[in-house]
């Protein structure tokens, strides 16, 4: 056998969360406040330069709450475990393209996955309006429902288990209004439609809504 | 920050709320993006805002992201990749662009002089020469263009307007829909003649995509070592890497540092591979140090054949813990590494494929898993050029023999040893890998199967008889 001219590794302290896969099971733990972004910025910038290693650091770090975003938007499906992985791979090809001064590294993700999460909303939904077409014309004269707010939200159950504890502080109307825009994507107009309220109400609602979250973010701080 | 004037307030976070949920049409955004660049103010609300709903997704602490995920992850990532290096910074990305424009020319060209016998091509021909190909000397009968002489190639839908990649190539004209039809025998010799000028013009194209390949192939010879200074996450950016292009040594048509240096040490990589007796050994980078420059001495009988540089895609590999689990990927392949010197051999890993490592990392029930290969016999020590004041080092070693990869590691300051990835072979007998000094101290190569390892288990590149030496950048770190 060949003699290395390396120096045993030291073991490393036991982490405090068990990550199920190999080689990753000795990392330091991920940071206290999930929102320390600095680390997440650098290895954003490692990821330009093609590393794969940051990728798979970063995707520690962040893809368990990606997941669970992308799950509050489609829900358990598979289909979240692959905008998942798309996001992902979004996130490296266009990391080239990311300019820390414009976004901060947590959102630019977020949207990434945001936006691609909607698309495949929105592709589940025309296919579902079209079933539905189909169905409601050859059957009875009953107009196609809305699949946007109902196929995926109307029953409560299945609302309350896909968003958690999402915007959980807030007030019901505000909450409500928010989910539409932040994990819809429906407009303005849609929001106003859905809820039948008014267009100025949802302003004033999702106007108070955001200023309630961002009073939980800084208590949260202090 | 209560504005005196507190519907202004009120309206501007509602704008700004809007704003970050995306609800604002394009027109509202841009007006609003305007406001953004005055006013700090606004910025500061935005960005409250943004950090809501960062917190919103990212703050709670979620559960641990799937690792079976990562392995399709990792090999979607790879398939980008493998398609982009082995060009300078600037070019790569113009190269697939314009070998794919050339094709499509190419193609263009063929089908419109398919699908417009009568037009097209005789218009263009007619306005280069300024007479019918048909009838060659006679004066143009539609020469409409005016300026005598001078091709204007028209706006062609496959090339993006003002560019034209071939040069002097032809742009796909317009269709001329008053070319004059000659009577019906003189037609058959004009489309005879006309057929005749296509493929020749075909074959222009075809030799220009082919001279274009065969740069891209160039640029792929020439390592590109800018390229490989920015895969060390430590280096020290800004080097003073340029120096002036082709001296007299004739070395070739690089232009940085690094480049030059990077084909130095192959070509002496490859002199010592090829040749009766090999030389490659440290005095000779203790010669180069002392000389100072980076000019190979003469009559050092340089090898015309530069060796590129393979990519070096990272492995997200990382030390192990001491105590693992058995690994178990698909049959007898992996085995148990307790420790490093331990020699589990893998008969399957030879010639199996660079996925091999990546699927055990995938695997969630895989503690830690080692290969070993058998280790060349007496490879030639790695040939190392520098220039010292720059920092830059060339290393050159024999590519990896089949079913060995090389791997880069770092020791860091605490004696941990860290992956930084694996060599990718570059079908060349040479592989040369440049260094910035300063990037990673503790740096070293080794021998390891395809797909790379968790520890280094591989014999370390350079010279086993010289322990206290980094091999790799002799005299300037400790192994």
């Amino acid at each position: 056998m060949v003699e290395t001219q390396v120096r045993p590794v030291q073991p490393r302290p036991k982490p405090q969360t068990t990550l199920p896969f190999p080689g990753w099971a000795t990392l330091r733990p991920g940071p206290m406040d999930g929102l320390d972004a600095g680390e997440d910025a650098r290895l954003i910038a490692q990821v330009a330069d093609g590393q794969a290693g940051a990728l798979a650091e970063l995707y520690r770090r962040r893809g368990g709450a990606l997941l669970r975003f992308i799950q509050r938007i489609l829900g358990d499906a598979p289909d979240a475990e692959e905008i998942l992985q798309d996001a992902l791979v979004a996130i490296w090809r266009r990391a080239g393209r990311y300019d820390a001064a414009k976004a901060s590294p947590l959102g630019w993700m977020m949207m990434i996955a945001r936006g691609l999460a909607l698309d495949r909303l929105r592709q589940r939904s025309r296919r579902a309006a079209g079933m539905d077409r189909l169905r409601s014309a050859e059957a009875s004269d009953s107009p196609a429902a809305d699949p946007d707010t109902t196929s995926f939200g109307a029953d409560p159950d299945d609302r309350h288990h896909r968003l958690g504890n999402a915007l959980g502080s807030l007030p019901e109307a505000q909450r409500r209004a928010i989910e539409l825009a932040f994990y819809r994507g429906c407009t303005q107009e849609k929001i106003a439609r859905t809820t039948g309220e008014p267009l100025g109400t949802i302003k004033a609602r999702i106007r108070r809504g955001m200023i309630a979250l961002r009073l939980r973010l800084q208590t949260r701080h202090d | 920050m209560t504005d005196p004037n507190p519907s202004a307030q009120t309206a501007s976070e509602e704008q700004a709320s809007l704003y970050i949920l995306d609800l604002l049409d394009a027109a509202e955004r841009q007006a609003f993006e305007q406001r953004l660049r005055r006013d700090a103010d606004l910025r500061g609300l935005v960005h409250g805002f943004q950090s809501a709903l960062e917190a919103e997704v990212f703050a709670e602490p979620a559960p641990a992201a799937p690792a079976r995920l990562w392995g399709k992850i990792l090999e979607r990532t790879r398939m980008d990749g493998a398609q982009v290096l082995m060009f300078p910074e600037s070019l790569r990305r113009w190269m697939p662009r314009l070998a794919a424009m050339a094709a499509c020319l190419a193609l263009g060209a063929f089908l419109q002089s398919l699908s417009n016998p009568g037009g097209g091509w005789t218009a263009q021909v007619r306005r280069m020469t300024g007479s019918s190909p048909a009838f060659p000397g006679a004066p143009s009968t539609a020469d409409r263009s005016g300026s005598a002489g001078v091709v204007l190639p028209a706006a062609d839908e496959l090339v993006p307007p003002g560019q034209n990649p071939l040069g002097s190539g032809p742009g796909r004209p317009a269709p001329s829909p008053d070319a004059d039809a000659p009577s019906t025998g003189d037609r058959d010799e004009a489309l005879v003649a006309e057929n005749a000028a296509l493929q020749g013009k075909v074959r222009g194209l075809t030799a220009q995509v082919a001279e274009l390949s065969q740069q891209v192939q160039q640029w792929s010879l020439i390592p590109s070592g800018v390229s490989r200074l920015h895969v060390f996450p430590l280096g020290q950016p800004g080097v003073a890497a340029l120096i002036p292009a082709a001296g007299p040594d004739g070395v070739g048509r690089t232009n940085s540092l690094a480049e030059s240096l990077a084909r130095l040490a192959g070509e002496r990589m490859a002199a010592v591979l090829g040749g009766p007796t090999g030389t490659g050994s440290l005095p000779e980078v203790a010669s180069f140090r002392q000389a100072g420059a980076a000019n190979p001495p003469p009559g050092s009988g340089l090898l015309a054949a530069v060796e590129p540089v393979g990519k070096v895609a990272l492995v997200p590999a990382q030390p192990g813990s001491p105590e693992s689990a058995v690994a178990s990927v698909g049959g007898p392949a992996a085995g148990l590494n307790s420790g490093l010197n331990s020699a589990v051999v893998s008969g399957a890993v030879a010639g199996s494929g660079p996925g091999l490592a990546s699927v055990a990392m995938a695997d969630p029930s895989a503690g830690r898993v080692a290969f070993t290969a058998q280790p060349p016999v007496n490879p030639p020590a790695p040939i190392v050029f520098s220039a010292p004041d720059s920092g830059i080092h060339a290393v050159a070693v024999p590519t990896a023999p089949p079913g060995g990869q090389y791997q880069l590691w770092n020791r860091g300051a605490d004696g941990t040893v860290s992956s930084l990835g694996v060599l990718t072979p570059s079908g060349s007998p040479v592989s040369v890998v440049t260094f910035e000094r300063g990037s990673v101290d503790g740096l070293f190569m080794s021998l390891e199967p395809v797909g790379g390892s968790f520890q280094p288990t591989g014999p370390v590149v350079g010279s086993p008889q010289t322990p206290g030496i980094n091999p790799v950048l002799p005299g300037l770190g400790k192994p």
